[in-house]
Order: structure tokens, then sequence, then C-alpha cells
């Protein structure tokens, strides 16, 4: 039974998976290169996500630059991304995943906190882009404009993405390390910087995405972990290393979460996981994922 | 020298275990009564996590759903002793044991065919499946309310309300957990998992039927899990479905390898040092998080054999010299 | 939900259950619409009303619906007019700034001068409710030292507070002899957008009195009881 405003489902679901996409293709990018899943995915999310509110804040009514803040927001996340990967990462790569899982939730522990320290316990809003976007009719319905800078934003960044990825000579490099790490070093690259860089990206995109949402919601302490457990059964799906698989498992769970509350209303939160244990009991490796040895 | 050859670990062992219990049991002679929950409360995480090691330790195997097992046990207990009023533990305990190891059974049955990180995906999407139905069915679970107001049972008609009475039975449960799951690690089943860890193809090649090891280590974990949750509800007297939600399956991860996931009883004191870090973080100020985040970063990079392993190492290395 | 099902005339056509503090509400937004309400019911308050308002505004809910917040007249002293849009139906916790009227009780014009000037914005039914309960121990305690001669002790204090009743900047309100169960009266009205303050304030303000709206004493089966409400309207 669908429901009868059909077009701003598929609206939302739409703007959804924008959102959930470019979380997603980090954390994948990171599993791809370095081989690791990184638990601080959804903390550098809400990091991400409250120094965009800081920084909205600061330019009152200028809308442009309101934007120009959440681009600054996601560079900063990557900063941050290049530090933990230099002076802690770099470590215990020859170590067991255990520890880089453990590694990578210790930060979220402290980010956690660092939040709290820094913006307090209350949520944080900044909904002043979202107030000047307004609205427009759909099919007679209004909907808010501010959803369509949310997929805009996510469109060109995704395009920037794979502009780096597929034209630029550091993409080539960065693929090169996910295919065979010994062979990409073996013809001088430098495997270290890669990782680096690699890390830094998918900093980047979560901290982007994270600064993207704030003003259609709120910062709060908790949002790390909720959109990180959302992002593992994203990438599960697609397959950990694959940005086809992101883009796909991403289409999904927007989906669901346009149309489990309308459609399934009884068990729309277990929906995601159903579908992940579902993927990973048949195809453990996710839909587009490489097959580990 | 028979004690050794049939259970695994001799007298000095038993000994120092006797000696830990005697300590534990000292306690309410001179410590307040918030301390004695803590410890209570760490004692029922110690046996979850001695039952999460056996995944962990001695399987290699991170598991990132297991707080799902601990909630299904504590929320069993919950409901039978609000909705059913049963008053005796000795129903109430074996019945959780059983609906978690249901679980564990069930969940570990589809999971341990997979192995590293799509198993601790696999696992973590269960354990927040189980998250979701005791968020979800309200008329059951009371949703996110949870359920408040869980007396504590009896215990063969002993009251297990009054005074210390329902700690001394913790105390009791963890050291049976104790000596159970030493006698399992210790017996060529708990070599066997070891050699599994080691090398699962050539333990295979030997003939072992490597999933079946890996699927009853689950449900063993399942047991142990179920009764940390069943002692959990009646000692906090409220259980809601956070107890299923991911971070608390990371906590216990957390926990373990802080005591050390190489040593049998690491986990135990795993639970009892991050209590009582938690307690004392939380009293000097409210971002107690950092300091324990902080601290796991410390132990990863710097302390890979957990705090007994590493005291263990060095013990050893200076008794070799 | 059993409650609404007492009033027969009243169909439901919709539930909701957002877990707290969740950010985004616009799935139950869509899916709430989609089921055309004419009056929605929330009890959403704080930090996620405010999240709710917003997001809702942008799919056009305020205007499709009647929104009825039952608490959050209090909430939306926080937020700015531009963000909330008029008509909603609220209701604070049992204390509005701008009732009684300042002109016709000037308790509270003076509370609110002295509140203004301290904090810069509008007390709500806490801090009247902060004020109530130290106002009312200080009588207590005065009212037991007259009738003892001497500091009183605590027993004798809780005798006093029960049957108390205090003018108060919320109006007349008193302790119940019986069970020391406080009433008041209960408030509502409909956002509106004032040039007088930076946050919508609330209009065409009802007020139901304690005697209707304050619970019998003794034990009461919360349902029944307002079943008993249809009843009588």
């Amino acid at each position: 039974m669908l429901p009868p405003d059909l077009p701003i489902f598929l609206l939302n679901a739409l703007t959804y998976t924008c959102v959930y996409f470019l979380i997603t293709a980090g954390l994948s990018l990171i599993f791809g290169v370095l081989g690791i899943l990184n638990c601080a995915h959804g903390a550098l999310y809400m990091v991400g996500a409250y120094v965009a509110v800081t920084l909205i804040k600061l330019f009152g009514a200028n809308p442009l630059l309101q934007f120009l803040s959440m681009i600054v927001a996601g560079l900063s996340i990557g900063l941050i991304g290049i530090l933990i990967e230099r002076f802690q990462l770099r470590f215990i790569y020859q170590r067991q995943d255990t520890y880089q899982l453990l590694l990578t939730y210790g930060w979220v522990l402290v980010f956690d906190d660092l939040v709290k320290l820094l913006w307090g316990l209350y949520p944080q809003a900044a909904s002043e882009p979202y107030l000047w976007a307004g609205s427009s009719t759909i099919v007679g319905k209004p909907y808010p404009n501010y959803n369509f800078i949310m997929m805009a934003g996510s469109a060109i960044v995704a395009v920037l993405l794979f502009a780096v990825l597929f034209r630029t000579w550091i993409g080539r490099v960065i693929r090169a390390t996910s295919m065979n790490r010994e062979l990409a070093s073996g013809i001088g690259i430098n495997v270290n910087r890669t990782y680096t860089y690699t890390f830094a990206l998918g900093a980047m995109l979560v901290g982007f995405s994270g600064a993207l949402v704030i003003p259609s919601t709120a910062a709060s302490v908790g949002m790390g972990a909720d959109i990180l457990v959302e992002a593992f059964a994203i990438v599960a799906i697609g397959g950990l290393g694959s940005l086809k698989g992101a883009f796909i498992g991403s289409t999904m769970a927007g989906v669901l979460r346009s149309f489990g509350i309308a459609v399934f209303p009884e068990i729309e939160t277990a929906l995601l996981y159903l579908i992940t244990a579902g993927v990973l009991l048949i195809r453990p490796w996710g839909l587009f994922g490489k097959r580990l040895t | 020298m028979g004690l050794t050859a049939r259970l695994g670990f001799g007298t000095t062992t038993l000994m120092s275990y006797a000696v830990a219990i005697v300590i534990l049991a000292s306690l309410p002679l001179y410590a307040s009564p918030a301390h004695i929950f803590l410890v209570g409360k760490a004692l029922t995480m110690a046996i979850f996590a001695l039952g999460f090691n056996l995944i962990l330790g001695y399987l290699g195997m991170v598991s990132f759903g297991h707080a799902a097992y601990y909630a299904v046990g504590a929320y069993t207990a919950a409901l039978l002793i609000t909705r059913l009023s049963i008053k005796s533990i000795e129903i109430v305990l074996p019945a959780s044991i059983a609906a978690s190891t249901v679980a564990a059974a069930i969940i570990g049955f589809l999971c341990v065919r997979h192995t590293r990180i799509y198993f601790a995906l696999l696992t973590l999407a269960f354990g927040q499946m189980i998250y979701s139905v005791l968020l979800k069915e309200y008329s059951i679970t009371r949703g996110s309310e949870g359920i408040a107001g869980i007396s504590k049972p009896e215990l063969f008609g002993l009251s297990l309300a009054v005074g210390n009475n329902y700690y001394y039975f913790i105390i009791v449960v963890f050291a049976l957990s104790l000596l159970a799951l030493r006698v399992i690690v210790n017996s060529p089943f708990g070599k066997i998992l070891q050699a599994i860890r080691e090398n699962a193809a050539r333990t295979e090649f030997v003939g072992i039927s490597v999933w079946k090891y890996r699927w009853i280590a689950f449900i063993l974990s399942g047991v142990f899990s179920g009764i940390g949750g069943a002692l959990f509800a009646p000692l906090t007297m409220h259980v809601s479905p956070e107890l299923a939600y991911w971070t608390f399956s990371g906590e216990i991860v957390f926990i373990t390898i802080l005591g050390g996931h190489g040593l049998f009883e690491g986990p135990a004191l795993g639970a009892l040092v991050f209590e009582f870090l938690k307690y004392f973080a939380l009293g000097q100020t409210i971002y107690w998080l950092i300091i324990v985040g902080s601290v796991l970063i410390f132990v990863v990079l710097v302390f890979p054999k957990g705090i007994a392993g590493t005291i263990v190492e060095s013990v050893r290395r200076r008794l070799r010299k | 939900m059993e409650v609404l099902k007492a009033f027969q005339d009243i169909e439901v056509v919709y539930e909701g259950w957002p877990p707290l503090y969740i950010k985004d509400y616009t799935p139950h937004i869509t899916a709430c619409l989609a089921a055309k309400p004419d009056v929605v019911w929330s009890t959403l308050w704080g930090g996620d009303l405010m999240t709710f308002t917003t997001q809702a505004a942008g799919y056009g809910f305020f205007k499709a619906t009647q929104f009825i917040s039952a608490v959050g007249g209090d909430t939306y002293l926080h937020m700015k007019k531009e963000e909330v849009p008029e008509g909603i139906l609220a209701g604070p916790h049992n204390y509005y700034f701008l009732y009684p009227p300042w002109d016709k009780w000037p308790l509270n014009k003076w509370f609110n001068e002295k509140y203004w000037a301290r904090y810069k914005e509008p007390p709500h039914s806490g801090s009247c409710g902060a004020y109530w309960v130290l106002h009312a121990y200080k009588a207590a305690v005065e009212k037991a030292c007259a009738i003892k001669g001497e500091w009183a002790e605590k027993e004798e204090i809780l005798a006093a507070l029960k049957g108390i009743g205090l003018d108060e900047p919320a109006g007349r309100r008193f302790l119940r002899a019986e069970d020391g169960q406080a009433v008041s009266y209960a408030l509502y009205g409909f956002t509106k957008s004032d040039p007088r303050y930076t946050f919508p304030i609330l209009d065409r303000m009802e007020i139901i009195g304690p005697e209707e709206c304050g619970p019998p004493t003794g034990p009461i089966d919360a349902v029944a009881w307002i079943r008993d409400w249809a009843k009588r309207k």
C-alpha cells in the first residue's frame, strides 16, 4: 500500500540517499585502501555538524557565507583525519583487525566528550539556511527547498569525488593502492602518504555531510553513534571498498527511511538490519564487495 | 595432581580464586552501599565479558552485537518478575539463560560461517534487530521507557532483597561461572578453539568441523551473557533497550581488551577496572568519556596485551631471568 | 491511545513514536501527512519539538492540519517567531507569563518585571514553579513557627504546608489538605506573532479551572478519569 503523496516520499528518499552516499563513500574508500573499518566515522560526522553550527551562527544572515562555512567544516574534518591517521592509526596497521576497530572506537569516546566540552550538552541548532531556502510546491503540497540544496550539494561533491578519483594522478594512486598494496609500493607509490590522503578524503566527505544536514536537523551528541551503525549496515550491504556498493546501499537505506514508517510501521527500525543480515547471509562480502581471503 | 589432570588447572589457581572470592565477599564489612552496588554491577559485566572472551580471546572473532544476549537475559528476567510476578530466582535465572541461549544459538548459527569483518557486521546487524524489537514492541517491552520496578527475587524462599543478600548471590553465581568457564577453556574443547584461532584451515584438515565448534562457543558465550543480564535486571531494578544497542556491545569489547583477552581472568579484571574508572572519572568530571577513550587509545597503542596481560608478561619475563 | 478512543467521534488515522532525541522527523512528518489527519496531537517538547517544528513547517504541516502541542507552550518561548507558524494550539505547564493579565494581577506584573530585568527572557512554568515552591515553603515555616512560638520540627512544617493557599504570579495556588496535591489551572492558546517580542506568544487563551482538570483525591485510574470528561462535556 503506497502512500498517496508518492512524489514527496520519493524526493525524501532521494535526499536521504544523497547524504548517506557521502558518508558511506568515505567509509568504503577508507576500507578499500587502508583495509580498516573506521569506527570513528560517525564521530567525525558529528564533529563536522558542530563545527558547521558554530560557523553558520557566526555568519548571521549571509546565506552564501553560511554555505561556504559548511565546506570549511568539511575541510576541517579532513584535517582532523590527517592528524588521526599520521599520529595514531599508522602504528597499528600491522596489528590485527581488532586493534584498528578499538583505536577508532577510542576516538568515538573522546570526540563524544570533546563535543560536550566545547559545545555543551544541549543540541545545537542552526536552522537559518533551512528557513532562508523556504518551500516550493510539489504536486500541490509544500516541500522544503533545503532538501534540494542537500541533493545538489551532495551531487556536486560526488562529481568532484569521481573527478578526483578517475581524472587526477592522486586518484589513480589511491585506486592502485586499493587494488594491490604491495604492487603499488613496488612501482614507487608512497603508500603511507596515500593512506593519509585517503583517510583525509573520507573524513572530509563525512564531515561535509554532517555540516550539510545541520540546517534541517540539530547537532546532538548521539548523532555519531546512530549514523555509524547505519553506515556500517549500508557498506555491509553494498560491499566494503566498493563505491558502487555504497551507492546501492545508500539508495536502499534512503528508500527504507522514507517509506518505512508509512508502509511497514511495525518493523521500520529493524528493516535496514534485516536487509543487511539477508544480504550478508547470501553474499558474505556484500553486493559488490571484494572477496576477503 | 589428579585435580589438574581432570580439570585442566590445579590447586594454585583454585586457591587464588578462593582468595579473590573471599575478598569480594568481605566487601560489605568496610565498603559503602554505593561501592557494593558498583562491584555487583561490575561482576555481572565480568561474567558477560568472560563468556564473551570465548569468542574474542579464544576464537579470535570480534562480535559487535553481543549486548543483545545480555539484553535478552535482562529483559526475560524483568518480564518474569514484573509481569508474571515470579518471585523465585531459581526459576527466573534458568529461564533467562534459556532465552539468551536460544537467541545466541539461532543468530550464532547464521553468523559463524563468516569471518572477521563480515562476522562483526553480521553480528552487529542482528544485535540492532534485537534492539529494534525491544524498542518497538511497546506492549511487551514498554519501548524506550524500559521496564522498571524489578524487585529482587527470592532464592528458595530466602529473600534476596534483605541486606546484602543479592550481592552475595551475585558472588556465588560469579564464582560458579568463573569455575565453569575455566574448566571449559582448559579442556580439549578450549584447546580446539585456540587451534581454530591460530589456523582455521589446518584445524579443518585435521578433521574438526570448524563451524560447529565456533557455533558451540557462540552459544556458550550466549549462556554467560544471559547470566550477566539476568543478574543485572534486579540489581539496577530497571532495564531499557539501550542494553542491546551497539555502543554497549562496543563497551564489552573494550572491557575485554582492556583487561587482557589473552589471559583467562583478564576480562573480569577489565570489567572491575572499567566500572571503577567510570565511577571515579564521573566523580571528578562529567567528561569521563574522554578519560575512558584516552585510556583505550593508550592501551591499544602501548599495551596490546591489556592490563592483566602486560602484567603477566612482565612477571613471566622477570621470572625467566 | 485508549484515552482518545473514549471519545467516540475521534478516528485515529496515524500513530508515530519517534525515539527521544531523534534528529530527523521527516519520515514521520510525511507519513503522518499522508494519512490526512484533521488534528495532530503531540507530546513532543524541548529540543525535539524545536526540530520537529522547523522540519514540519517546510512540508506545510501546520497549514495542512491543526497541530496541538500538549506541552509546547514553554518550548515556543525559546524559539524565534519566524520559526513558529501561527495557529498552533499549545499549552505550557500551568504558567504562562502573560496570564493573569498584568493589569489585573499586579503580582504577575511584578514577577515579570523582575525576571526580564535579570534574565532578559520570559519566565516559563519552571521559573514560576520554583518561585511557588520556595514561597510555599517559606509560608509553611512561618506558619508553623508562629503556632509553635519557636523553630518548628520537619513534621510540623509539613503539617503547615498542607492546605496552604498563596497568591502567586500564576494566580491563586493551593496544596490540597487531603493528599498534599498542588492544584492549578490548565491553560492553552494559539501561537501568534507579536511585534513586541522576538518569540511567538499564545493568543486567544483559554483557562480550564482546577475543579475541572485537577485530579480527584485518592488512587485513580487515569484512563477512566479522562473518560469521565467525555461524559461531562
